[in-house]
């Protein structure tokens, strides 16, 4: 069996621009929280937003579709938004980096232009409005706008493309005639929100916090995780991280419709902070298993062990969002804010080691045991012992 | 190894015919003396039933339900020569799943040492839809 053809290689630089984004805005996170005494790499701080919603997940995510779709220009996407990282990192000149990381939106914009003129539907035209938030957030960005404004429009991009692959899925359950058709209202009042608050930030947060509270309700309601839960091993894991995610996800819809101040303070570390890390972060961490075979093409075992990494992301994130924004201890808040970024380390320590235990179980054993049919879903997702 | 019977409904979609009494397949007591184990595999000739049943073994981790059930299994062709071709759908063009199902697959014939060349492709017509299921896939989730 081929584990790494030419075309994986290919991919793996991508995926290394996408983590080096994401240690750069977990180093601009430790600096925001007042737990390193060195300002070293400062525009890590100023753009730690950014690096981590475009250049880490814009990256990812882009990556995803342009191994889904198998066109070589939709690469141009990943590898525009991982380099325009790096040039705001190192504060190239010229706006080059928020310029590079916008021409990645309008890449993965014009990658569901084309898969919707393949296949036509309603999931997929939602995640290519997620990608047009992008676009128009990096528009925002490289006209000078503060991270705060653009904030409102990078949690569109990642929230709207969630909700599109979503709504995918349920496809495979029952539902009533009517339920895409709340979606659609649901998605309807967040991207008003959205564009409401370009030109008036209090009110457009607010009414994009309802429409945030109704796509939680309507996961909540229909996602496929509720039956999925149910079942063993890593679709249960998955499940959970789903379920967890669309809680966090209520909950930062509740914060963006009470306190609509999108500027520097305890609501906006937690209005921000619920969406990205307890509802984005912990889809990440649920499918894992799943994109990063797809696209390094080597078998990423689901492991028990998973669970501490998970845990962790939403134990930490209550530690942060109530002990420290809602009750106000810096202490908390900082306790928080560092246990959210050793979740995102383990997890990504987690997952490393499960690649190269696989890659060694795959040379000790050519024949993979026999199973009978109800622990076919052990073989499928290769179990670690 | 325990062998599962090839589904009746997976099995007429693939044009195949769910294997009679005869087959050594559906013989419970033949295998019941086969000597336990992937090796029993190897004493039997490479036929597009043997290499269903383990497509069985393939499931999409997100919905806990294998790829046979779930319809996205096409068709599968065995050449004499050990040569398996195999078609498959995803439920949309932008599903990430591919290379994930690819290397699934794969890694699931390997068992068959008799498998000597493996093409796996991925089409979108016609399109998928649940009705593509079969009833263990729906039984699993929820619709009947």
């Amino acid at each position: 069996v081929a584990l790494s053809p030419s075309a994986a290689k290919r991919r793996a630089p991508l995926m290394g621009l996408a983590l080096v984004a994401l240690f750069a805005g977990l180093w601009g996170g430790l600096i925001r929280l007042g737990l390193v005494s060195t300002t070293a790499v400062a525009s890590a701080s100023e753009a730690h937003g950014p690096l981590m919603a475009l250049g880490f997940l814009g990256t990812l995510i882009s990556l995803e579709r342009a191994v889904a779709l198998g066109r070589w220009w939709s690469y141009a996407a990943p590898l525009a938004t991982g380099l325009g990282a790096i040039a705001t990192l190192a504060s190239a000149p010229g706006e080059l980096g928020p310029a590079l990381v916008t021409v990645g939106g309008f890449v993965l914009l014009a990658d569901h232009a084309v898969l919707q003129r393949i296949a036509p539907s309603l999931h997929n035209a939602l995640m290519g409005l997620g990608a047009l938030a992008w676009c128009a957030a990096g528009i925002a960005w490289l006209d000078g706008a503060d991270v705060s404004r653009v904030a409102p429009l990078m949690a569109g991009f990642l929230v709207l493309t969630i909700v599109g692959e979503r709504l995918e899925l349920t496809r495979v359950t029952p539902r009533p005639r009517y339920a895409a058709g709340l979606l659609l209202v649901a998605v309807a009042v967040f991207a008003a929100g959205l564009i409401v608050s370009l030109p008036a930030e209090g009110v457009g947060v607010r009414i994009a916090g309802a429409g945030l509270i109704a796509q939680a309700a309507w996961l909540a309601r229909y996602d496929v995780a509720r039956r999925t839960v149910r079942k063993p091993g890593a679709t249960r894991f998955m499940a959970l991280a789903l379920l967890a995610g669309y809680v966090w996800l209520l909950v930062g819809g509740l914060l963006w419709a009470i306190d609509a101040s999108m500027l520097d303070g305890s609501a906006y570390d937690a209005q921000l902070h619920a969406v990205f890390l307890g509802f984005v972060m912990s889809m990440v961490f649920a499918h894992a298993p799943v994109i990063v075979p797809a696209v390094l093409r080597r078998p990423l075992p689901f492991n028990r062990a998973f669970y501490a990494h998970l845990s962790l992301l939403h134990g930490s994130l209550a530690l942060r969002v109530i002990g420290g924004d809602l009750a106000g201890s810096v202490v908390l808040w900082q306790w928080g804010g560092a246990l959210n970024e050793v979740a995102i380390v383990l997890f990504l320590v987690a997952s490393g080691a499960a690649l190269v235990r696989a890659r060694h179980g795959a040379r000790g054993a050519a024949v993979r045991p026999a199973r009978g049919p109800q622990a076919g879903h052990e073989v499928a997702i290769r179990s670690a012992p | 190894m325990r062998q599962r019977p090839v589904d009746p409904i997976a099995a007429s979609a693939f044009g195949l015919e769910a294997p009679s009494p005869e087959h050594p397949l559906a013989d419970e007591q033949t295998q019941a003396a086969a000597p336990r184990g992937p090796l029993s595999i190897t004493s039997s000739p490479l036929c597009t039933e043997s290499v269903v049943d383990l497509l069985y073994d393939v499931i999409d981790p997100e919905l806990g339900v294998n790829i046979v059930d779930l319809g996205l299994l096409r068709g599968v062709e065995v050449g004499d020569d050990g040569a398996v071709k195999i078609d498959m759908a995803l439920t949309t063009p932008g599903c990430p799943l591919g290379g994930y199902i690819d290397e699934e697959i794969r890694s699931c014939l390997a068992q068959l040492p008799q498998v000597r060349e493996m093409a796996v492709n991925v089409g979108f017509e016609p399109p998928w839809d649940p009705t593509q299921m079969t009833d263990a896939g729906r039984e699993q989730l929820g619709w009947l």
